[in-house]
């Protein structure tokens, strides 16, 4: 069914809504946005999500815009956009995450959180932990070791943004790759043979990734997207015996998601200075708060 | 015989429910308009004041809450209608406040018209001194026994019990609203509307009538089987007729410059028309004669040119209809989910299972799919010819890619059917990608930056 809602439907959406409603709207780019965002809302700023994706709900901020309405942001991860050498304007009714994304900007704004995620997953491996396996590093490690990993294939979709290659990476998967080939080469090598380009082309972009893998070190906010990052450490922790699904740390992660990691955000302080300006509570969040 | 017939191009209520104000224009070379707006601000009420203005009826318009109305069209004109309260110390005893209609015409060269419709009070009566109850504008029943009766029954019965005398409309406004007709859709298009009237022996002696209700599905299958019917009757009479004066006409003729190809092409597109119609219908058609090879002779030329014509005159009677039949098949076959709809000269319509054949009662159709059965059929069968089509709320019982198709195939029905169409809809689906169209009706919006 998602695919007969459109730009237009979502935009007509919010546009009955906010017509009708005193208080103001936030549209998010899907559920995980919504489900981090929906226990920090006052009753003065509803969320709705979107279903089609970033590139749909930056359409309908488009038809948002040109026809006027008022009473409604745009909530939308940055992605790759800073790698595609485009001038990528937003609307003024668009927020953009400042990292890769909402999750990513989470994150940064307060890193205790991952690692907390990380503690609890992994703590019944570590009090109890057995000859033949290796021993659980402590939970900045682990969470480096997968930021690390991640950002070897956020090598390769910024190679695949910047040459237009249209890699499928849904053909790839950290969990049946071995730790020895935790390598840059080797991921953009698999990714570029499941999307049945030949041995002159891979070559070029494996070296090109492996080039772009040195460039982004230490900025992994800006290039490792969520759902890599969580995928990541899945199989991290499983180098230690600690057997936990993406989606289950995924969830994790929202659930810890505190207002501490929310006021960092500055799509959040934009938030809140449009609700204000319209005499509205918007968030929930003030500053010095630890949790909504 | 061909009338003109005006555009509708504003249409303004105030007052609706006693606090709203609302108007909507069409654009002269626009097709249609869409209405949106929350709960409880009138669009339904809206809509049933246009289609009671462009009645004129008074009785429907004088129980509608608003005070006034205005419709102006495309040459200039103004059709108007105000509610006004009525004083009556007769009525006084009655708990609701009585209301007369005063209708207004304005026509461009002519002096303006005015006419009061004033409530005879015969409803009320009815109501307080009667056992029925009203369950359509013009269908009462008994709910002692289910007796159900058109107003003009119960006036032809018990009209001696007021004083007043019902008012006759005047035949200026009559001959105006043939102009501007209106047709609504309600939400309701499932309602059993069709009462037949059957005689009953029983107590109540042969004034008394039954009952019996039958589907609208069921109703829009006979329609289009008597349609069907209608042209087939029409079509042995042009038969007839021209068959009769063959010979003469052959005889007759002069010869004209005609050549082969012409002849061909129309001779394939005829029978292009005749395989199409022989599905729907079981009209007696003339066997295919297969045109001799190479250059026709001048006589042939001739002979075929009076018989081409002849028969485009017998077939005329079902161009229309099966060009609206087949675009009817189309749009709702692009929708039903493993069952065909067919349209047939026996039984209407009909529908099968895609894979086994097996037939489906129109009745066991979902509510959703009888929804769209019964509009679609509303709209390119019933609807007046320049007629505007008021729909409210089509998208209920529509699954949401059906609302999302839903503009675009009326538009096709409309090019087809030539009308003009408003929608009153809480659907952001069949808004779609027409928000440039859309109107919302209500109160002023909050402000935000």
């Amino acid at each position: 069914m998602r695919e007969y809602l459109n730009e237009n439907t979502l935009f007509a959406t919010v546009a009955m809504y906010v017509q009708e409603t005193s208080a103001l709207v936030l549209v998010v780019e899907g559920d995980d946005d919504h489900l981090v965002l929906k226990h920090h809302c006052s009753s003065d700023l509803r969320l709705i999500a979107g279903v089609g994706g970033r590139e749909q709900v930056l359409r309908a901020a488009t038809l948002a815009s040109r026809r006027n309405l008022n009473g409604v942001r745009f909530l939308v991860d940055r992605d790759y956009d800073d790698y595609t050498f485009s001038d990528n304007e937003y609307e003024q009714n668009v927020c953009v995450s400042r990292g890769h994304d909402l999750f990513m900007d989470l994150l940064s704004g307060n890193p205790a959180l991952l690692r907390r995620v990380i503690d609890v997953h992994s703590a019944s491996v570590r009090r109890r932990p057995k000859e033949s396996h290796l021993p659980v590093p402590d939970p900045t490690s682990i969470e480096q070791e997968a930021l690390e990993l991640a950002s070897r294939l956020a090598a390769v979709r910024i190679v695949n943004v910047r040459r237009n290659l249209s890699l499928d990476f849904k053909r790839f998967s950290f969990g049946a790759l071995n730790v020895r080939d935790f390598d840059t080469r080797v991921i953009a090598a698999m990714i570029m043979e499941r999307s049945g380009y030949g041995p002159e082309q891979t070559a070029e972009v494996v070296q090109d990734s492996a080039q772009v893998f040195e460039e982004i070190q230490g900025r992994h906010d800006a290039t490792v997207g969520d759902h890599d990052l969580f995928s990541a450490l899945a199989r991290v922790l499983r180098r230690y015996e600690v057997l936990v699904r993406d989606d289950v740390l995924h969830r994790s992660f929202i659930i810890g998601v505190d207002c501490a990691a929310l006021i960092a955000a500055d799509w959040f302080r934009e938030i809140q200075r449009w609700c204000a300006r319209n005499n509205r509570k918007g968030f929930t969040c003030r500053e010095g708060t630890l949790a909504a | 015989m061909n009338q003109i017939v005006l555009r509708l191009v504003t249409a303004s209520a105030e007052r609706v429910l006693g606090e709203y104000d609302h108007s909507f224009s069409i654009p002269p070379n626009d097709e249609f308009v869409i209405l949106y707006g929350p709960n409880g601000v009138g669009k339904t009420k809206f809509l049933e004041i246009i289609d009671a203005l462009t009645r004129l009826s008074g009785f429907a318009l004088s129980s509608l809450p608003f005070e006034s109305a205005e419709l102006t069209y495309s040459d200039g004109s103004v059709l108007s209608v105000m509610r006004l309260a009525v004083s009556n110390e007769d009525r006084a005893e009655l708990a609701e406040p009585s209301f007369s209609v005063r209708f207004s015409l304005k026509r461009p060269g002519c002096d303006p018209f005015a006419w009061d419709y004033e409530d005879d009070g015969f409803n009320d009566m009815v109501r307080k001194s009667l056992p029925y109850e009203q369950i359509t504008e013009f269908l009462w029943q008994d709910p002692n026994d289910g007796e159900t009766l058109h107003i003009d029954e119960l006036r032809a019965r018990f009209a001696h019990r007021i004083k007043k005398r019902e008012q006759n409309t005047p035949q200026e406004l009559e001959d105006f609203v043939k102009l501007v007709p209106s047709f609504l859709i309600e939400t309701q298009r499932l309602r059993i509307e069709q009462f037949a009237l059957q005689s009953a022996s029983s107590r109540f002696g042969s004034a008394r009538s039954s009952r019996k209700p039958r589907s609208r599905i069921t109703e829009q299958a006979e329609k289009i089987r008597t349609l069907l019917n209608g042209a087939q009757t029409e079509h042995s009479r042009i038969t007839q007729q021209l068959d009769r004066t063959f010979p003469n006409r052959v005889l007759g003729s002069t010869p004209r410059d005609l050549d082969s190809d012409s002849i061909r092409e129309r001779y394939n597109s005829q029978n292009d028309f005749r395989s199409r119609l022989g599905r729907v219908a079981s009209v007696a058609l003339d066997d295919e004669l297969s045109l001799p090879q190479g250059e026709l002779e001048g006589w042939e030329l001739k002979l075929l040119n009076i018989y081409l014509d002849d028969a485009n005159q017998k077939l005329a009677p079902f161009v229309d209809l099966l060009t609206k039949i087949e675009l009817l098949e189309n749009i709702v076959n692009a929708r039903l989910l493993n069952k065909q709809l067919q349209v047939t000269d026996g039984e209407g319509l009909s529908v099968h299972h895609t894979a086994t054949g097996r037939p489906i009662a129109l009745d066991s159709l979902s509510s959703g799919e009888q929804h769209e059965i019964i509009l679609m059929i509303d709209l390119l069968f019933n609807v007046p010819r320049g007629a505007v089509v008021l729909v409210d709320e089509p998208e209920i019982s529509l699954h949401v890619v059906w609302q999302v198709s839903f503009i675009p195939d009326v538009r096709r029905i409309a090019e087809l059917a030539g009308f003009r169409f408003v929608v009153a809809t809480h659907s952001p689906q069949i808004i779609n990608d027409e928000w440039d169209r859309a109107i919302r009706l209500g109160p002023p919006e909050a402000a935000f930056s």
